[in-house]
């Protein structure tokens, strides 16, 4: 008899072939099934039809061993009592009774012996999987049933997780989240737009106030160090590269002009910037460092004039007109005023310290002696923040040269590292580093150490080769335009803020094939000036501007004589002294010359004197001076002016011509 | 003039030296670089360098411990010059914000090395080969570098060597002369070192517990 088992629900189909779901598939199945009693071989089951309440009574009664409880002789109704009735004793037919029920419960174990459990467990066991392949048989040749599984949690999320991830792979899904993103992206910004209109006020020109003052703080960070501190921004005038760069000196503090103040200011949006900075007040003021060299006459005032009232005019600060100065002039005016009294506090340091030459301060004004009378005058002058300009005064060069010295110190580097980058920094020369593996001494190092220049010290060297360089080429122009014969030319070949060489050339025009030129320099350092013939004879001119003269003139009258000499011998004369060093009888250089024609009939004497025309003297050839009379002896003096011929050359190869024969 | 040994004094060639500890991912380099090179000195130095460490073991007195250092791709020039340094303990000072310590450094120029230090009694620990870049601005050294240890001790091929790890070692470090006060200049150090924070947290290591 088939009776209901596991029904499944949920599934219905039109017919065989077709199928489809309708809800969720559930499957019910009851908690107690029959229990199988025999199965035919045409699939027909047997159930066994469970025991009523009596016959469940009757099994287990007949299970009760009676004989044991009762005994052999025992009656049927309360046996127990009734005996103890007569024995005469309740308690003991309450032991007995407990007894009893000891013994009942203590049964006998079954005659399958002790593994009946297991073997019943067994059985049932396989007739459940004899039921479940018939239910696959079944399933496999009926196509109006499909088998569902009784899916756990863990399944069933797979299988959602499976869905969502197909439907979220698709292209529309895509596109849908990605438009609802950008969607909410674009709430958020209409709202920020909404909020920041509302901070910034719905007024047009306050919105162009902010939009004007951030343009220009991107063009002030092109130039300027600028960094936020917390709410306020601030901005550094510093002009180091090296080592710590932010100097409390030198901070200046941005804040943005309200449209209210730009009104209230009286000028126009574009005359006024929006972005405002107040710079530190010892730095509002035009500055300007000048160097000069003075000549001191003795007279303080020459060194150190009175100053007029108006040159402390910068001490009255208008800070409402500093503020109003446009922020590209106003920053640029207080970091020249930062960077001349950086360098003022350098030179006031080195002057202190100096120990070769004399040094004055006094209100801003170094002098420092160069050498004779000449001083080197540093003076920081002070004028008011405006937007005048203000005239330069001083040497432009020298000027130049501090700025620019200064500045060169400050882009090199102090300190550097070694061969090894864990070796601590040094600020010794490269050359330096392997001063131990060759046993560098002490004296060694010091020697070969690069010194600290001072400024100042490089300032008086350098101003001390620059008025010299003026003197000489002062002097050599004055040369050339005075003394034509023998031409001078010059040019500098080298030329240093601390050595400079000149090569000058003496020559004489039309006759350089015969007389050649004559090449010597004329070296120029700090110190002094000297003249170098290239025979190696150094002419020390020290600084006077007469020495120089005078050897420039040495070396014109050498250079006459070996032309003159060099003439003469061309129309075969003969050279009976030359002589180079040869002095006048005041002791000045005087070179001589003196010649005999070749036929010995005539000779002649030249002088030629520094500065001067030659002077020459002209007498017959005397073979034996002892037998000649004193008329005989006399030179005849010749006019040099008069002697034909337009230059020295000319003239004594006329002269020569003349007196050949 | 014969160079007189024992007549220098130790703080001539003894220094103190301040350094701060940190790392960083290599990922995240460059915001550091980018960060150095906006608050040092212009410019940084590359460097390849080998190092190895070398102790005297001795059963009385603790183990005396030298670094040698040399270039790693070096060339003719610079293939005999090494660096000899020591290191010495830490202070043991709880309120100094930076690591303190005594460092002597010697410069030496030989072309056998490995014999004369087996012949010192010297006997190698470790080695390691340091790649990397050095700023620095003013006094202030930073030092940014990515160690590679030897598989094989004495084999320096690109196959042998790998890294330690992904990270870059940073040390940030001032040299003062043995007598100044090294308190101040720790604080000016871990001062320095806070400009790369939050990019880099530089701290002081006490490695010697580790």
């Amino acid at each position: 008899m088939a009776a209901p088992s596991g029904s499944t629900v949920g599934s219905n189909s039109d017919g065989p072939g077709t199928s489809y779901d309708r809800g969720v598939p559930l499957n019910l199945a009851s908690y107690h099934e029959w229990e199988i009693s025999e199965i035919g071989y045409d699939g027909t089951e047997k159930f066994k039809i469970p025991h009523g309440y009596q016959e469940h009574i009757g099994a287990l009664a007949r299970k009760i061993d009676w004989m044991s409880l009762i005994g052999e002789e025992a009656r049927h109704d309360n046996l127990v009592i009734h005996n103890e009735k007569e024995k005469g004793t309740e308690t003991a037919a309450v032991d007995a009774i407990e007894e009893t029920k000891k013994k009942s419960d203590e049964r006998t174990p079954p005659e399958a012996g002790p593994w009946h459990v297991v073997a019943k467990h067994l059985h049932a066991s396989l007739q459940e999987l004899t039921v479940l392949l018939d239910d696959l048989a079944i399933l496999r040749t009926t196509d109006y049933l499909k088998p569902m599984r009784v899916a756990d949690r863990l399944q069933d999320a797979n299988m959602a997780n499976e869905v969502t991830a197909m439907v979220q792979n698709s292209k529309a899904f895509q596109w849908s989240s990605k438009r609802k993103a950008l969607n909410e992206a674009a709430n958020v910004f209409e709202t920020a737009i909404k909020t920041r209109n509302n901070q910034l006020g719905s007024d047009d020109a306050s919105r162009r106030n902010k939009d004007r003052f951030f343009s220009e703080l991107r063009r002030m960070r092109e130039l300027w160090r600028v960094r936020k501190n917390g709410e306020s921004i601030i901005g550094d005038l510093g002009y180091k590269i090296f080592g710590i760069k932010s100097d409390p000196r030198g901070v200046f503090h941005i804040t943005r002009r309200s449209a209210d103040q730009m009104k209230a200011s009286g000028k126009g949006e574009e005359e006024l910037n929006v972005l405002q900075v107040s710079v530190p007040g010892d730095l509002m003021r035009q500055s300007t460092l000048t160097v000069s060299i003075v000549k001191d006459d003795g007279s303080i005032t020459s060194v150190f004039p009175e100053k007029a009232d108006s040159e402390y005019a910068y001490m009255e600060m208008d800070k409402a007109a500093c503020d109003g100065m446009p922020w590209e002039k106003s920053l640029k005016r207080a970091q020249e005023t930062l960077i001349c009294k950086d360098i003022f506090n350098i030179l006031f340091q080195e002057a202190v310290q100096l120990r070769r030459r004399l040094a004055v301060v006094k209100e801003g004004v170094i002098m420092v002696s160069l050498y004779d009378d000449y001083l080197l005058r540093f003076e920081l002058k002070f004028h008011p923040f405006t937007m005048d300009s203000i005239p330069t005064e001083g040497d432009p060069f020298l000027t130049r040269f501090l700025r620019e010295y200064h500045l060169a110190m400050e882009c090199s580097r102090p300190v550097r590292p070694q061969m090894l980058i864990d070796l601590p920094l040094t600020h010794l020369p490269e050359a330096l580093d392997y001063r131990g593996p060759l046993a560098y001494s002490a004296q060694d190092i010091e020697a070969r150490s690069a010194k600290a220049k001072g400024l100042l010290n490089r300032m008086t060297k350098v101003s001390g080769h620059y008025v010299l360089v003026k003197r000489t080429i002062a002097v050599l122009k004055s040369h050339q335009l005075h003394y034509g014969d023998p031409t001078l030319r010059w040019r500098c070949i080298r030329c240093s803020p601390l050595h400079s060489l000149f090569l000058c050339e003496l020559n004489n025009r039309n006759y350089e094939h015969i007389a050649g030129k004559l090449s010597f320099y004329v070296q120029v350092d700090a110190e002094s000036v000297e003249v170098q013939t290239k025979e190696g004879t150094e002419i020390s001119c020290r600084r006077d501007e007469h020495e120089l003269r005078q050897a420039l003139h040495l070396m014109s009258a050498t250079h006459e004589m070996i032309s003159v000499s060099q003439i003469a011998k061309q129309i075969s004369y003969q050279v009976l002294h030359a002589n180079m060093n040869a002095m006048d009888e005041n002791g000045v250089p005087c070179p001589t010359l003196y010649l005999v024609n070749n036929v010995s009939t005539r000779t002649v004497y030249i002088k030629f004197p520094l500065g001067e025309v030659p002077q020459t003297y002209v007498r017959n050839f005397i073979a034996d001076e002892r037998m000649a009379t004193e008329e005989e002896k006399k030179f005849t003096s010749l006019n040099f002016s008069r002697m034909p011929g337009r230059s020295l050359c000319k003239k004594f190869d006329t002269l020569f011509s003349l007196l050949k024969n | 003039m014969l160079f007189r040994f024992g007549e220098r004094k130790r703080d001539e060639f003894q220094k103190m030296e301040c350094i701060l500890f940190g790392s960083i991912m290599e990922k995240n380099l460059i915001h550091l670089e980018n960060r150095l090179a906006g608050i040092c000195d212009p410019g940084c130095t590359p460097f390849h360098e080998h190092e190895m460490s070398f102790s005297l073991k001795t059963s009385s007195t603790p183990d005396v411990t030298l670094r040698l250092r040399r270039k790693f791709n070096f060339d003719s020039a610079t293939s005999d010059k090494w660096r000899f340094r020591y290191i010495g303990r830490p202070e043991p000072d709880q309120d100094c914000p930076a690591v303190v310590r005594k460092v002597i450094h010697s410069v030496s120029q030989s072309k056998n090395m490995m014999e004369f230090v087996k012949a010192m009694g010297l006997r190698m620990d470790f080695e390691y080969v340091v790649k990397g870049k050095m700023w620095t601005c003013g006094a202030v050294k930073i030092v940014m570098s990515s160690v590679q240890k030897t598989k094989q001790p004495g084999r320096y091929d690109a196959d042998n060597l790998e890294k330690l790890s992904a990270s870059y070692l940073v040390e940030i470090s001032v040299t003062i002369e043995d007598t100044d006060d090294h308190l101040k200049a720790s604080k000016q150090l871990k001062l320095f070192s806070t400009q790369l924070s939050p990019i880099i947290e530089m701290e002081k290591v006490d490695y010697m517990a580790k």
